[in-house]
Parts: C-alpha cells; structure tokens; sequence
C-alpha cells in the first residue's frame, strides 16, 4: 500500500524540454489544465444564455463574481476594480485546485510549495512594483507608521520591513501546508480502514471509527479547501490595499 | 529559477516529493501558463459577460421601478379626477333636489292660492244669492200675512175684511221684527 506521501509524487508523463527548460507533462501538468478546463466550463458555460432572470449554473457564476468583487470593494477600495480580474483568478484558481484535490485519484496541485510560493510571489512582486510606480519613494512611508515617539522607529521599521518580505513565505506556507496536512490526515486515516479491515472480524468492526473520522475530515477539508482559497485571495487584496494607500 | 538542484536522484523514497528541486521547473512552466491561460480567458470571456448581465439587470430594475412609479402616480391621478367628479355629481344632484323642492312647493302654493281664490268668490255669490232670497221672502211675508188675516177673520168671525187693511197692520207688526 502506497504511504501517506506517495499522493504528492511528480510522475512525468511525457518528458519536453522548451528552450533547455524542463517542460515535462507531469501528473501535476494535467491536473492544472483539468483546473483551467473546468473553470472555463463552469464560467463560460453557466453565461452562454446571459439570461436576466438566472438559472442555477448562471446564479453560481454570479455568485463566485459577486464575492470576489466584494472582497475587492472592501479590502482595496474602489481604484481596486481594475485588479478584479486577477484577483478573481488567483481566487478561482486556488479554489479549483484545492477542490480538484478532493477527488478520489486525484493529485492536488496547491499541495506543492513550489506551486503556491509561485503564486505569492507573483503577488508579493506585483504589489510591491505597483506600490512604487504608485507612489515612488512615497510607497517606503508603508514600512514607518505615522503617530509613532521618534525612538521606536528604531524597533518599528526594522518590524515592518521583516514582515513585509515574510509576507511571500507565509502567504504560499499556508496554503501548501493546509493542503498537505489535510490530504495526509485523509491518506493516514484511509489506511487504517485498510489495514484494520484487513485484521478479521474485530479489525472490520473497529475499522468503522476511522472510516466515519474520514467522512467527517472530508466535509474539514471541503471546508478548508475553500477557506484557503479565500484566504489567499484576501490577503492579496490587503497587499494590494498597501501599495495603493502605503501611510497608514 | 533555472536552479536545478538534483541532490535527491530517487525522488519519491524519503523526504518530501514537494522538497525535490527537479520537479520544480516543470510544476513552473505549467503553473505560469495554465494561470496565464485561465487569466485570459476570465478577463476576456467570463467577466466582461458578467459584468454586462449584472448591469443589464441593475438598469432593468431601475427603469421598472421608474415605470412603477409613474403608474402609480397615474393611477393616483385618475383616483383624484374620479373622487372630484364624484363630489361634483353629489353637490349637481344635491342642488337638483333643492331647486325642484322649491318649484313643487311654489306651484302647491300657487294652487293653494288658486283654490282659497276660487272658493271664496263662489262662498261670497252663495251669501249674495242667500241675501237676496232672504230680502224677496222678506218683502213678500207682508202681503202673505195680511192675506191670511183677512181670510182667518172672515172664517172665524164673518166679517169681510179688505185685504189691503190686514197687509197694512201686518207689515206694522213685522217691521219690529225685521228690525231685530
């Protein structure tokens, strides 16, 4: 039987090299394009009628844009509207990736550090250039807080620099780690099932407890899966709040 | 990003797949054009349709609330017109009554007035008529008394009376009463 980490595994299925970089179509490869595929499906599927009055599908779409235009409103303002479509992305992305995970079979692309540090880096540089071409020199008043006694700013900005470059680090460890531990748990549980069942009598009936564990750690990671997303997406929005309104 | 670190030779057995570097670019490379591809369609395709049926909706609400209002409003109009046309009616019918009240008792009165007219000129003839019967009965009691004298007298006593001499005494007799 495979062990709990086995469900993380690259498997190459065909081996490419573009311009001497490594462009393998991995199990991982697939998933992201079975992401895009159905997220294109779902999005432009549920608006092919357009219909005033909407349909479910339609109504779900709607929804998903009306949560992250909010999310948008809210935590950067007005001027964020021109963000939305990235942010949207990023949100659907995550979201699509965390709950493609929860198929039986399936590999979990957000599960990856190099996958969800991509992401926040992305973020993290984005929002630190727009900061600048914003504001110039002006985006640096970020990291010294007005109202402060002058002698702490020799505690405070050293502060806030330290946590503005961990922000890259603790925005992809999250998700990764999340996305990890909950897939383990579900992996580490189902093999009990497995092998308890495979005990006799007694091991099949005790094998009931970490079966009903799972379907209850199935709904948390259902759960999880959209809370990360969510997470992911609003704290974007509070960096990028940042670079638009740096005094603070 | 080109770092390829290949320290690990047998990925899989030991460590985490997630640590092993020579995955990386691959994962990379996919990310950043499925993300890219997924961006682009969101933006060109998915939100703009969004973006318009959710305005399309807004303005639709906002003009059947502007057609509600002004129904609303016409229909108040209309309720208006209809209750002034009502009082007018009422105090039209109410002032019919009044003058056509007045007419039936001006034309009684007159009537009255008629009949009280009438009857007494016809009650003033009949006492005339009385009178003068009265008066002729009157005048021609003297002749019929002395006439009745002068044939009682010769019946009970034999004596031949000129009439002329009894209607004489007799006419002297009644102008006492007459009088009275």
């Amino acid at each position: 039987m495979a062990g709990p980490l086995e469900q993380f595994k690259i498997t190459p299925y065909a081996e490419m090299e573009v311009a001497g970089v490594d462009a393998s179509f991995t199990n991982s490869s697939l998933w992201m394009v079975i992401v895009v595929t159905s997220l294109t499906v779902f999005l432009v599927g549920g608006m092919r009628k357009s219909a005033l009055v909407p349909g479910r599908w339609q109504a779900m779409v709607e929804m998903a844009y009306e949560f992250v235009a909010n999310m948008v409103k809210e935590n950067v303002g007005r001027e964020g509207k021109q963000y939305f479509p990235f942010i949207f992305t990023l949100f659907m992305f995550v979201l699509g990736g965390n709950l493609a995970g929860m198929l039986p079979y399936s590999f979990t692309i957000t599960s990856h550090i190099i996958v969800t540090l991509a992401l926040a880096l992305v973020v993290f540089a984005g929002v630190t250039l727009l900061g600048f071409m914003k504001h110039g020199a002006g985006f640096l008043k970020l990291f010294v807080p007005s109202g402060v006694p002058v002698p702490l700013y020799l505690l405070i900005v050293p502060v806030e620099v330290l946590s503005y470059f961990t922000r890259p680090i603790s925005l992809s460890v999250r998700l990764f780690a999340n996305m990890m531990a909950g897939h383990i748990m579900l992996k580490v549980f189902a093999g009990f099932v497995v092998s308890l069942g495979a005990a006799g009598i007694l091991g099949a009936g005790a094998a009931v407890l970490p079966f009903a564990f799972n379907i209850f750690l199935v709904g948390l990671e259902l759960l999880v899966a959209f809370l990360q997303a969510y997470v992911f997406a609003i704290l974007s929005c509070i960096y990028l709040h940042d670079a638009l309104h740096p005094a603070h | 990003m080109a770092q390829t670190h290949t320290e690990v030779a047998d990925h899989g057995q030991g460590g985490l797949p997630q640590f092993d570097a020579t995955t990386f670019e691959s994962q990379l490379v996919w990310l950043f054009l499925s993300f890219i591809v997924l961006f682009v369609i969101v933006s060109r395709m998915a939100l703009p349709r969004v973006t318009k049926v959710l305005e399309e909706r807004e303005e639709r609400i906002a003009t059947d609330l502007d057609t509600a209002e002004r129904l609303r409003k016409e229909a108040e109009d209309v309720k208006e017109a209809y209750e002034a046309s009502v009082t007018e009616a009422r105090k039209k019918a109410q002032e019919t009554i009044l003058a056509t009240k007045e007419s039936i008792q001006a034309d009684i009165a007159k009537a009255q007035a008629e009949l009280d007219a009438t009857l007494g000129a016809k009650a003033a003839e009949a006492e005339a008529r009385i009178d003068a019967a009265r008066a002729e009965a009157l005048a021609g009691i003297d002749q019929v008394a002395g006439e009745v004298a002068a044939a009682l007298v010769s019946k009970l006593a034999g004596i031949e009376v000129d009439s002329k001499d009894t209607t004489k005494a007799a006419k002297a007799a009644l102008s006492g009463v007459k009088g009275a």
